[in-house]
């Protein structure tokens, strides 16, 4: 009798666990060529290093990779070791393309016009001196990205080995128009998996404006202004769904503020958000944020 | 053992059933029914707001024009305020002279075509919207029928349309030698002399700011050989084999960038007395005009504003930015700095996408001519034909309350008229 109660719980535990899995899947709008784990975690209790990365579907075959020359093959193993622990992507390809994108203002920062812009205007010196020890820390921990960076060639030749990774190299060897379509698909599918660093890389892309329905929400067909409102959103979004790493004080999004409003220089960002920007405006870019949260949470918006 | 059977297939039936439940309404577009009836009372609101901002900007409908522009600028009157309106109207048709007097050598080019054409990076568009066609159509009959009045009143031959600032200086000509006869012309006059002698300080300012560089010449072309040479050396540290070498040698360069961009930052300071002169000039010039901000003629304002804010454009006579303005070292704000500052914003780029339109739309409020057959209204054709047509056939304020602005951007809009209401009205 014990036996076959047990055996009755054992198969309502299994049958339940399917069902369940089977909800979270319609959920996502699933490609057929991506499966991203959504992870979303609660960043509380994680440090930014700690929290899970979703992990992009890996390409199945792997006679697809690129043949490498024995130098690159080289540099290969040195970024590899720069970027053993990745944060944001089992894909190299990716990992690398975030991490250049973080560490491109720093080096910013360090030469060029915005130093020159930016020298004596700084207010917060607090911050100043502590975001140029983040970026020589970084400087220090992935050298050969940081050069390879420089240089412009990085991602030419890294191979990408996850669906979305070889999607994103399509797409940044595309000019203009034609990689609009690709742009749009990527872009609804960073805000589908609430994948901040997806956001962050084709969030800007060529399809920006045409991802949604922007004109309809915003009630207007000004580019000028509907492509401000929608970078203010997915800033927003970025900072709700990866916090630690992407919205940090020390983050690209912190020093793309502080280059703008160099007054502001250290303020978190809603602060800084809230603080820079008229009421309807606010207005504008909390509608399209809600919007975007539906449609992360899975709902049917156009 | 039957009993066990059914019963283990009535719980798992039940557990189904719920949880599909629960599936459906995931997956269900998204309940629009709060979204409405909290958009239902914006839109009251925003109705509201678009309502005062038209009693506004609109009140100054029956001191428009009588006349068609054509007939303005092709008729018998050459008063000074007349000679003024048509220079208003030279100034947008600038763009069409440039492309007259290319096509001086192609008579069988197409102005809308080349036009478009010139906008779309070379490429032909085939699908041209009508209200663009006719918008562009009647942008150079305009401007055409005022090359030829101001050339037949000059006694200048059509064919000497070799640059494309011709008509523009013949009508500043005709403008300092015009003498003054009412009231408003003597007012207006005041004021055009005042920005002339603001704008001359400027071309002070940046002759001596030109020849302070010059005399560094030599020097700042040696300090841009040197750094092409150290971006060749920083390019080429990816094939280095140590990455810790590799980044020793890049901070090293880094160092050396910076030092000889510290050098041509210094070499354009442009500290000599004659620059600093020209400066103070400038600041005190600055300082003066902005005072006659306070008034409720919309051609002083406009002049004024758009000197202040040190724009020829007045799309951006709101506020504007320059970095040619931090390169001369003025530390003053503009009239739109200030009003950003009163609002305690220091973010530039969406604040102007308010104040931009805020100001035009005050210009219209003070009885600028805003008309869908207006300069300024030609003006926003032109600048926008692509993305909204329809500013080739509404009025200004049609344009900016039904077009180029979203509902909530229109309370921000509402705000700073009302400041400006508040610091520049009478």
């Amino acid at each position: 009798m014990a036996n076959k109660v047990l055996v009755v719980l054992v198969v309502i535990a299994l049958l339940l666990w399917v069902v369940i899995q089977q909800r979270d899947q319609n959920l996502h709008m699933v490609s057929a060529n991506d499966n991203t784990d959504k992870g979303s975690v609660d960043t509380s209790s994680k440090t930014a290093e700690q929290i899970k990365k979703p992990s992009e579907q890996k390409i199945q075959n792997k006679s697809d990779e690129p043949i490498l020359s024995p130098d690159k093959e080289h540099r290969l193993g040195f970024l590899k070791q720069e970027l053993a622990t990745t944060v944001f992507s089992d894909d190299l390809f990716v990992e690398a393309s975030v991490h250049s994108q973080l560490m491109m203002y720093c080096e910013i920062f360090k030469a060029g016009f915005i130093r020159t812009e930016l020298k004596g205007k700084i207010k917060n010196k607090t911050w100043e001196d502590a975001y140029k020890k983040h970026c020589d820390a970084q400087r220090t921990l992935r050298p050969h990205l940081l050069v390879s960076m420089v240089s412009s060639e990085l991602l030419d030749w890294l191979p990408s080995t996850s669906f979305m990774g070889q999607k994103f190299k399509t797409l940044l060897s595309l000019n203009g128009d034609q990689g609009e379509e690709l742009a749009i698909e990527m872009i609804r599918l960073a805000v589908r998996n609430k994948e901040a660093h997806w956001l962050l890389l084709v969030g800007q892309s060529q399809g920006m404006l045409n991802a949604f329905n922007y004109q309809e929400w915003l009630g207007t067909n000004n580019p000028q202004y509907n492509r401000q409102i929608i970078q203010l959103a997915q800033q927003q979004l970025i900072c709700e769904w990866d916090p630690g790493n992407l919205c940090g004080p020390y983050s690209s999004l912190m020093a793309q503020n502080c280059w703008q409003t160099p007054s502001d220089c250290g303020i978190p960002y809603s602060e800084w958000f809230e603080k820079n920007h008229m009421p309807g405006i606010k207005k504008d870019v909390a509608l399209v944020v809600n919007r975007l949260r539906a449609y992360a949470r899975g709902g049917d918006i156009e | 053992m039957n009993r066990w059977v059914l019963g283990l297939v009535l719980v798992l039936s039940a557990l189904w059933w719920l949880l599909s439940q629960d599936t459906a309404q995931h997956s269900k577009p998204i309940n629009q029914v709060s979204l409405k009836s909290s958009e239902i009372e914006q839109q009251a609101e925003h109705q509201t707001i678009k309502q005062k901002l038209k009693t506004r900007a609109i009140q100054a409908n029956s001191s428009q024009q009588n006349t068609t522009p054509n007939e303005s600028i092709a008729g018998d009157d050459w008063s000074y305020l007349a000679i003024y309106r048509r220079l208003e109207w030279a100034d947008v048709c600038q763009r069409y002279y440039r492309f007259a007097v290319r096509a001086q050598k192609n008579a069988a080019s197409d102005f809308v075509s080349s036009f478009i054409k010139n906008d779309h990076h070379g490429n032909t568009v085939t699908a041209i919207d009508p209200r663009v066609e006719s918008g562009l159509t009647r942008y150079q009959s305009r401007c055409e029928t005022l090359k030829s009045a101001v050339f037949a009143y000059s006694q200048v031959d059509e064919t000497e349309l070799t640059y494309s600032n011709t008509v523009l200086l013949e009508l500043q000509k005709l403008l300092d030698t015009t003498p003054t006869k009412t009231k408003k012309e003597k007012h207006l006059k005041s004021h055009v002399v005042m920005v002339q002698v603001f704008n001359q300080a400027q071309e002070e300012l940046q002759k001596s700011y030109r020849e302070s560089v010059a005399a560094e010449s030599e020097k700042a072309e040696f300090l841009q050989r040197q750094m092409m040479a150290l971006s060749q050396e920083m390019m080429a540290l990816a094939e280095w084999l140590d990455p810790q070498e590799a980044l020793a040698a890049y901070e090293a360069l880094i160092t050396e960038i910076n030092h000889i961009d510290d050098q041509w930052v210094e070499s354009y300071k442009g500290k000599g007395e004659a620059y600093q002169n020209a400066l103070s000039n400038v600041l005190g010039h600055w300082i003066e005009i902005q005072a006659h901000l306070v008034g409720s003629d919309p051609d002083v304002f406009k002049l004024i504003k758009m000197a202040s804010e040190w724009t020829r454009d007045v799309t951006r006579m709101g506020i504007s930015v320059s970095a040619y303005r931090s390169e001369l070292d003025l530390y003053l704000n503009t009239p739109g700095e200030q009003m950003m500052e009163a609002f305690g914003i220091t973010s530039f780029a969406l604040f102007s996408e308010a104040a931009n339109p805020a100001a035009i739309l005050y210009l219209c409020g003070l009885g600028y001519d805003c008309g869908s057959d207006s300069a300024l209204a030609m003006q926003l054709c032109i600048k926008h034909y692509q993305e909204m047509p329809a500013a080739c056939e509404v009025s200004v304020q049609d344009f900016y309350f039904n077009h180029a602005l979203s509902p909530n951007l229109l309370e921000d809009v509402l705000t700073l008229y009302q400041w400006m209401e508040e610091n520049y009205g009478e």
